[in-house]
């Protein structure tokens, strides 16, 4: 192989630019070592996933960001007004022989749970997953959606 | 920075406010892409480099490569909602950027790229003159 030692262009590079650059490199890598090390749940060998939990008028809408998954790893379970996703990220066959440079992306089992605050209709619920995003939609109960009263005069 | 590295990833900024088991980082200051995480690994005869991208779709996507720089973009899909967020955990950027000095003992000419579920492998095979090559033994 070649000498590793590279030359870098740094005309119009200025030094706060550098600064700024250096900030955001040890935050990711803090970021990683947190989200390795820093959780109750990684202990029990399973790590966090980022969730987004929208509200609407008569659903609610729990996206997780799981990029690189086959569909058949990832679980969906609806349990006393909770919903959960687990799965695993698995290695790439190819990665266990390589001599590997840079190991940012976490893998392993992961599982998610996130109260619901208004009863779900258990059996209309739907989940896809796409561009590696799951998105489970989650259809309010019937007594739990918003209801038009009409006023009436004597 | 770690010596030695063949496939060199760049810094770039992101405004995301990246939030991990409840800990948020502040990398919102000017900086205006999201970093994707990376693996990047080397066999005999190539490199192959991960990247997470989930919400990116191939016309999302961009891979450039000017000389020996490789630079990889992926523009999420915008998406719908009109409720209030109970939990909101995911990065709010909306574009992806890294950027990689590729080493010249790679072959830029035969890059390849695919796209499967949020998760962009790239394969950039060695230079032949760099693969390892069997040496026919004779008397």
């Amino acid at each position: 192989m070649r000498s590793p030692v590279r030359h870098i262009d740094r005309r119009g590079v200025r030094l706060w630019d550098e600064l700024e650059n250096l900030q955001a490199e040890v935050d990711r890598l803090l970021d990683a070592a947190f989200a390795a090390v820093g959780s109750s749940s990684s202990l029990l060998g399973e790590h966090v996933v980022p969730v987004d939990l929208l509200e609407e008028s008569d659903r609610f809408v729990l996206r997780v960001d799981v990029p690189g998954m086959r569909r058949d790893d990832i679980q969906v379970t609806l349990h006393d007004g909770c919903v959960t996703v687990a799965g695993e990220v698995r290695l790439d066959e190819r990665y266990a022989q390589a001599q590997v440079h840079r190991s940012e992306r976490v893998l392993g089992r992961f599982q998610r749970t996130v109260a619901l605050p208004a009863p779900v209709a258990a059996d209309q619920i739907t989940a896809r997953y796409r561009e590696g995003v799951l998105e489970v939609i989650l259809p309010k109960a019937e007594e739990a959606r918003p209801r038009h009263i009409q006023v009436q005069a004597d | 920075m770690e010596k030695n590295e063949i496939i060199q990833p760049q810094m770039e900024r992101s405004d995301s406010a990246r939030v991990q088991e409840g800990r948020v980082s502040r990398m919102q200051t000017r900086r205006r892409w999201l970093v994707p995480a990376v693996n990047i690994y080397e066999t005999p005869t190539e490199f192959v480099i991960e990247a997470e991208m989930p919400g990116v779709n191939r016309e999302g996507l961009e891979v450039l490569l000017e000389g020996h720089e490789l630079t990889i973009r992926g523009r999420r899909c915008p998406e719908t909602g009109e409720g209030r967020y109970l939990v909101r955990e995911r990065d709010i950027g909306l574009e992806y950027r890294r950027r990689f000095e590729l080493d010249p003992a790679l072959d830029p000419s035969k890059v390849s790229a695919r796209l499967e579920q949020g998760l962009l492998t790239l394969v950039l095979p060695k230079a032949e003159a760099f693969q390892p090559r069997r040496i026919p033994v004779t008397d």
